[in-house]
């Protein structure tokens, strides 16, 4: 049912925060630089406004303006800020620390909990000093706040540390605490970008909830289009420091206005976009600046050819962690990481891994590269061992199987020039020398989209996705026939992400190279896989064609997968979808525990289904016309 | 926590052994005691003789079986120089020096933290930029050189403070302290702060360092937006954080501090066991130079058990390191 | 982070700053009947009067114990508990007890005291050098109720001198004393001129006047001990007046303390040699070689060339410069007031000259190589000795290096580190003094032929042998008569000086220091007593 629009449109009601041609600097080596220009906007009472940009917009320094949390030594703030109509910036600091906390509260992206205090003493701290409650007050309030935003069994979890408890618990903790004293306005400084999908689901609808209950406005800083479609009733877009476009967000999405609110919305992988097709599909990029389509992508990728051998054959893989406790540190159980894990990849075929933290399918990635020790089973690639019984030598494998990692700025070392980087591999290996060598790597350089003369410079003075191009250029100096991608895209800007996505299904296409393709983000994989296999507490769940995965989820997980994503529809925003507040499981077993053997059941040809009998199930409430419609 | 802490015990008896092993190979490398302590007139037989008393005559490893049999008994040995039993001798003389390290200790983190906070808060204020400068002096300038400064100028130039020895002592616990009485503290007051000056650069700096370390956090941020006040989001939130590094190196230098107060106590005519250990090896009294080794790694083993606990009571992310299941 | 240089120098400026200007507090007088206080620059080892024979220990001994005799500041012989004694035979001494001495808890002195005394001090358990050396070889008796008669097994003149070394206790409290009582006070009863009131060890030693004495009783009701290593804290304990007395001024310390007003300093050479020995006996001695490293011969066993290292070393110039004045030069084996002084010995003046020909002369005209050894921590300036020593003998063509060494390394192979546990040195800095003030001991320990069994040239450590050298020296032994005996000493000084047989550098001067108002003579011996020094008369 549609709610009421309660945004301007009737009568003029004042902003609960208007702001009003903000610039703020910083002071550098070079005198103040502006890091936001000429910033305009208003957020009205009850609104959620979603601030979008991608890295290095100035949408959290907006933010940490408003609050004026910014170094005063090292920051200048100019234009007007008002809240309900005072002016910020003319307070005095003891009068702005009076605002914050109380009428308008800030949470972080990863919670951010002072880590030696327990979560009653940071809960009822804000209580006591800002709501001048007694002790005894303070503990039953923060025992209600706590259930104010779900969390279960809350008067123990007060005397809990915040590491130990899961991500998505300290968000909303944070949540709680900034509740405490009912603002106007919270602001959200990326809230779910750290957590894993489910997770990041839960606390969205946490907070479009509580918005609701408490009666305030919202500020929801977010790279995530899908998340802006969720959540917010207008949307202001921000590119490098300048506001590009603002209005309500079925407006933006439906018709965007600026070349670069196209190019964003274009590079946004929608789950559901490929129904109906069977093989993988580049994105239909949009140049940021002219607003017309990058020079269209070539068409989709080969399938692969039916009967050949597979290039990679995992065969009955389980990895299993011991955990040590008691008196003597013994072993007292074991992680199950994974377990029992079976399937193949194809020449010139895309293979991607779907699953949420603690799935297995980063272990099993690792297994692969020979990373982590495999306990039963055997992994090969054509005539060699990768990993098993009979294993071969790592160098052996090098010129078959290569791997890119997910951080651009941790796999590339920073003392090494790019070009040195590149040749590396080469030159280990004895592949090239001298005059050769160099050739090479400017053609490398040139499959990944970059110049030569980029050889020459350090890691340090190339943006995250050039840097993630160097690392496909380094994965392909051997001229490998697989490829494992680890969540090489996760790190990304939206946009930056589909031009990768649309590099790798290149290279592919040229090389007739076999992806593993490990990921938790069900659009990307949508759009890259051949076939794809689902993880859960270290089994594959579900495996098969993409599209039959996609459009006929066999599995109760993949189901609740999907149903997680979120749409980057406006339209279709108001459904709740009641999730539950679980926690991801961890795959701990005790010592001696045999796992059940594992049945597949085939629900169409290639597309199996773990057979669960009467094991349990991850629950997903909701009523089931939704969730098929996901 | 217990398991690790059994652990801990077991290594420190372990330790305690190969010391005892190590210690008394490099006692019979260095010199016989004989010819340093024996009078010029004494005759050969004489020497031969003594050599037969102390045992010295008979293979290292039975001298060595000896020693430990004593130390089960807590006997370790009789000093040669002082005619009494080597526990003794350095046991009377440990509270001496264990309230000059306390109270030198104290100095240190009364000034260092206090100090260290602010230049961390504040790095660009010209107070900080002066605190910093004094502590390079702090731990560059020789404690000898120091301690002489501080006689010459406070003991006879200003004649305010006693030059050496100890004050007057009160006995408590059957052992005599001097911190009890205003003579006894006149007296402690130079040799601990000329021990302590090192000390303090030491947690200055580590303070300062912290609280640089700390500052930038996102939870520090978070008090900010919280609203707290900034003596609240310093003393509460960012503080207890620095703490946990500086806490276990306070631990740990105080167990350096007990043991190598040398300096300090020679210049001051301390009568501590710093001043003990020295004579002792430039006169091979064998047995006292052993039984302080042992103490000392006693004390040391100790020290560091108790900063492990400490340092797990501060640092609750440590407490439950061991316990739960990934 | 980046440092102003302003402000370190600033930082630097501002600690020296209060030093200047700021002046010395004034002296106070003290008083007699009053208290003195002594700041020692080494500490007793135990209250136990037989434990050890240190300087340190007997110092403490003597304010508490009294001798059977006493040796005064020249350390000649004098009464103490027996007010006259007599040589009765070639191997018998009578020793007649005074009247009238009483222990500090009143019991009076008698001979089983003596005899009691006499047997235990040569078997203190556990002793690391008891009074055997000096007790041995002699039996003790009752004459009678005041007489103690001693028997020696062979003749020996230095009774006295030898018995002078030993505390008198009470029998009766002896007895039953355990070793930890002598330290707590139990057992420190003695006759001297002060009671034992406190020991704690480090800390402080304190002593009471004994108005009981039979001698002359001292200037001071109470002596407070305190032990300062530290050569400059113990100047400055001086000039702040935590002290009235302090031993061992630092060479560095004597200039200005002369010249500070409120201060004064007393002198006494005293009966102790450092010296350079050679390697006597080796026919290839290993520290010496040719300058091109081949082996040679060892050139010491030479006379001629000991004579001109002899005469190549200027000793006044060590002791004035080097020593600051803190030594006398050496000619022989004691110095001017010690028993056994040969007066006609001259102190020869260096000559670089005649020393370079006699060199030549012996042989070595081109000079050959060797190393000097020595500790580095025992004596006053060991190392600035030997490297001037050193460098005086470069100049007559010696290639020399110096290797010091921490004593109780230096000792150890000096004495037996060379193979088979012989000495290992060929030429080094060594010291020797004899409790006994007066030359024998030098004589039949440093410069007789070493020999084992009967305890003879036991720190002959280069082995030097001269069969008539060692004749003269047994005659001298047995020579109870003290004329005769002088005699025989003096000659067998000269041989051995004569021979070269050890190379005298200095006799160090003992210096103390003291605030005005205090007078004190000086003593040979190294020791630092209490009854020394007096009030100045006012």
């Amino acid at each position: 049912m549609d709610r009421p629009d309660m945004s301007i449109r009737a009568l003029p009601v004042t902003p609960i925060l208007e702001v009003r041609n903000l610039t703020t600097s910083f002071r550098g080596s070079k005198g103040w630089s502006p890091v936001v220009r000429d910033l305009s906007f208003h957020i009205a009472p009850r609104e959620t406004l979603a601030v979008v940009g991608e890295s290095g917009s100035g949408k959290s320094v907006t933010a940490l303006s408003v609050m004026r949390l910014l170094n005063p030594r090292s920051a200048r703030i100019e234009g007007e800020i008002l809240f309900g109509g005072t002016s910020l910036p003319g307070l005095s600091d003891s009068q702005i620390r009076g605002y914050r906390g109380r009428e308008m509260s800030m949470i972080f992206q990863d919670a951010s909990l002072n880590p030696v205090y327990d979560v009653g003493f940071q809960l009822m701290e804000t209580l006591r000093i800002k709501r001048g409650l007694t002790q005894r007050d303070a503990k039953r309030e923060a025992v209600q706040l706590l259930e104010k935003v779900r969390i279960p069994s809350a008067k123990k979890r007060l005397d809990d540390f915040p590491h130990e408890l899961s991500g998505g618990m300290r968000q909303r903790v944070a949540i709680a605490m900034a509740l405490a004293c009912k603002p106007q306005l919270l602001i959200a400084d990326e809230p779910t970008t750290a957590l894993d999908v489910t997770i990041q689901a839960q606390i969205v609808e946490l907070i479009k909830q509580l918005q609701d209950e408490e009666r305030m406005s919202v500020m929801f800083i977010t790279h995530d289009m899908g998340v802006v479609a969720e959540i917010a009733d207008r949307t202001a877009v921000m590119y490098r420091g300048d506001l590009v476009e603002t209005g309500r967000t079925a407006d933006v999405f439906a018709a965007p206005r600026q070349p670069y609110t196209r190019a964003l919305l274009a590079s946004i992988p929608r789950l559901g976009s490929m129904n109906g097709t069977d093989l993988p599909q580049p994105f239909a990029l949009i140049d940021h600046r002219s607003g017309e389509p990058v020079a269209a992508a070539e068409a989709e990728v080969a399938a692969p050819p039916a009967s050949a051998a597979p290039r990679l054959s995992v065969k009955d893989v389980s990895v299993r962690f011991d955990v040590r406790g008691g008196l003597l540190g013994g072993v007292t159980g074991r992680v199950h990481a994974v377990e029992d894990v079976s399937f193949d990849i194809a020449p010139g075929e895309t293979l991607s891994l779907v699953g949420e933290s603690g799935s297995g399918k980063s272990t099993t990635a690792r297994a692969i590269m020979g990373l982590n020790r495999v306990r039963q089973g055997r992994i090969t690639m054509g005539d060699l061992v990768a990993a098993g019984e009979g294993q071969a030598p790592r160098s052996a494998l090098c010129d078959r199987l290569q791997m890119i990692f997910q951080d651009p700025f941790a796999s590339l070392d920073p003392r090494m020039r790019v070009g040195d980087l590149l040749a590396e591999p080469l030159r280990v290996h004895g592949t090239a020398q001298g005059e050769a060598l160099r050739t090479r790597v400017g053609e490398l350089l040139r499959d990944v989209g970059l110049s030569p003369e980029m050889a020459a410079r350090f890691p340090h003075q190339f943006s995250g996705g050039q840097r993630q191009r160097i690392a496909i250029a380094r994965a392909l100096a051997l001229d490998p026939e697989l490829v494992v991608a680890d969540e090489a895209v996760s790190a990304l800007d939206v946009s930056v992400k589909a031009q990768i996505i649309n590099l790798m299904m290149e290279i592919q296409r040229a090389r007739g190279l076999s992806y593993l393709f490990i990921s938790h983000d069900m659009a990307v994989v949508e759009r890259i896989s051949h076939r794809v296999a689902v993880m859960y507490l270290g089994r594959i769940v579900e495996i098969g064609p993409r599209r039959a995965v996609f459009e006929n989820p066999g599995h109760a997980y993949t189901r609740q997968l999907m149903s997680a994503v979120p749409v980057p529809d406006p339209a279709r925003r108001h459904l709740r979808r009641g999730l539950a507040v679980d926690e991801i499981r961890s795959p701990v077993r005790p010592l001696g525990y045999q796992p059940p053997p594992t049945r597949m059941i085939e629900l169409s040809p290639g597309h199996f289904v773990l057979d669960e009998g009467d094991a349990a199930q991850p629950q997903a409430k909701g009523r089931p016309a939704d969730l098929a419609k996901a | 926590m217990f398991a690790s802490i059994l652990k801990r015990l077991i290594q420190a008896v372990f330790v305690v052994l190969c010391m005892t092993v190590i210690v008394f190979i490099g006692m019979n490398l260095i010199g016989n005691p004989i010819d340093l302590l024996i009078s010029p007139q004494a005759t050969q037989a004489e020497r031969e003789r003594l050599i037969v008393e102390f045992g010295l005559d008979q293979p290292v490893w039975t001298q060595y079986l000896h020693f430990l049999d004593g130390l089960l008994h807590l006997d370790l040995g009789r000093s040669y120089i002082f005619n009494e039993p080597a526990l003794k001798v350095i046991l009377t003389r440990l509270p001496a020096t264990l309230e000059l390290a306390v109270m030198a200790t104290l100095i240190a983190v009364v000034v260092g933290i206090p100090l260290g906070l602010y230049a961390g808060l504040r790095p660009h204020s010209p107070v900080s930029r002066v605190i910093m400068s004094s502590s390079i002096l702090g731990f560059s300038l020789p404690t000898f050189w120091v301690g002489m400064m501080f006689i010459m100028i406070f003991s006879v130039k200003l004649g305010w403070l006693p030059s050496s020895g100890r004050g007057e002592t009160v006995q408590m616990l059957g052992a005599d302290w001097s911190f009890l009485t205003l003579d006894g503290l006149k007296h402690m007051l130079l040799p601990a702060i000329n021990l302590a000056l090192f000390k303090t650069s030491l947690i200055l700096r580590l303070t300062r360092a912290g609280v640089a370390e700390v500052l930038p956090q996102d939870y520090v941020r978070l008090a900010h937006a919280k609203g707290l006040s900034a003596r609240r989001v310093t003393m509460v939130h960012v503080l207890k954080n620095v703490m946990i590094p500086v806490v276990t190196v306070v631990g740990l230098e105080f167990g350096s501090v007990i043991a190598f107060s040398v300096v300090t106590e020679t210049i001051f005519a301390w009568p501590g066991m710093g001043k003990l250990i020295i004579d002792s090896i430039n006169n091979l009294d064998r047995p006292v130079i052993v039984a302080y080794l042992m103490i000392i790694v006693l004390l040391f083993v100790t020290i560091n058990l108790l900063v492990d606990i400490i340092y797990t009571l501060l640092d609750p992310r440590v407490r439950f390191a061991s316990g739960r299941a990934a | 982070m980046t440092l102003d240089r302003r402000t370190f120098m600033g930082s630097l400026g501002l600690l020296f700053l209060p030093g200047t200007f700021i002046p010395a507090s004034p002296a106070f007088a003290v008083s007699p009947d009053g208290t003195l206080t002594v700041g020692m620059s080494s500490e007793s080892s135990s209250m136990d009067p037989h434990w050890h024979i240190r300087t340190a220990n007997s110092s403490i001994a003597q304010h508490i114990f009294d001798r059977i005799v006493h040796m005064d500041e020249t350390q000649n012989v004098v009464p103490g508990l027996a007010e006259s004694w007599r040589n009765v035979d070639e191997l018998t001494w009578e020793f007649t007890l005074r009247e009238g001495a009483t222990f500090h808890n009143g019991d009076p002195v008698t001979v089983e005291d003596l005899i009691f005394t006499y047997e235990r001090a040569q078997n203190v358990p556990g002793a690391i050098f008891n009074l055997r050396a000096y007790l041995g070889g002699k039996s003790f008796e009752k004459a009678d109720e005041r007489t103690l008669r001693v028997i020696t097994d062979a003749p020996n003149p230095i009774v006295p001198r030898e018995l002078s070394t030993t505390s008198i206790i009470s029998k009766a409290v002896g007895e039953t004393a355990l070793p930890e009582d002598y330290n707590s006070g139990k057992a420190t009863i003695g006759t001297g001129p002060f009671k034992f009131v406190a020991y704690k060890p480090g800390e402080v030693i304190e002593l009471e006047r004994n108005d009981d004495y039979w001698g002359e009783k001292p200037d001071w009701s109470r002596v407070v001990i305190r032990p300062i290593p530290t050569g400059g804290s113990r100047v400055a304990a001086l000039q702040s007046d935590g002290v009235d007395v302090i031993d061992t001024v630092p060479p560095s310390d004597v200039e200005h303390l002369e010249a500070e007003a409120g201060i004064a300093l007393g002198r006494g050479t005293a009966n102790r040699m450092i010296f350079l020995f050679f390697d006597h006996d080796r026919e290839v001695t290993p520290y010496v070689t040719a300058k091109d490293g081949s082996e040679i011969p060892n050139p010491f066993k030479n006379q001629m060339v000991r004579d001109a290292f002899d005469l190549a070393i200027d000793k006044k110039a060590i002791s004035a410069r080097i020593l600051s004045g803190n030594g006398a030069p050496a000619e022989q084996l004691v110095p001017t007031g010690i028993y056994g002084h040969n007066p006609d010995i001259p102190l020869r003046d260096a000559d670089m000259a005649k020393a370079k020909e006699m060199l030549a002369e012996a042989g070595y005209p081109d000079g050959f190589k060797v190393i000097l050894h020595g500790p580095n921590d025992r004596f006053i300036r060991d190392s600035a000795v030997m490297q001037a020593a050193a460098q005086m003998l470069t100049r007559i063509g010696v290639e020399i290096s110096v290797d010091a060494m921490p004593a109780n390394i230096f000792y150890k192979r000096a004495s037996s580190g060379g193979p088979d546990g012989v000495p290992e040195f060929s030429f080094f800095l060594v010291g020797y003094g004899a409790a006994t003030g007066e030359v024998s001991a030098a004589l039949r320990n440093l410069v007789h032929t070493y020999d084992k069994s009967r305890g003879l040239g036991s720190n002959n450590r280069g082995r030097y042998s001269n069969p008539e050298l060692d004749a003269m020296i047994e005659e001298g032994m047995a020579t109870v008569d003290d004329e005769k005996r002088l005699a025989i000493y003096r000659e067998c000084c000269a041989i051995a000086v004569k021979d070269v047989a050890v190379l005298p550098l200095y006799y160090p001067i003992s210096v103390w220091g003291m605030t005005d108002g205090i007078d004190f003579g000086g003593r040979s011996d190294e020791r630092t007593l209490a009854m020394d020094f007096h009030a100045a008369a006012s």
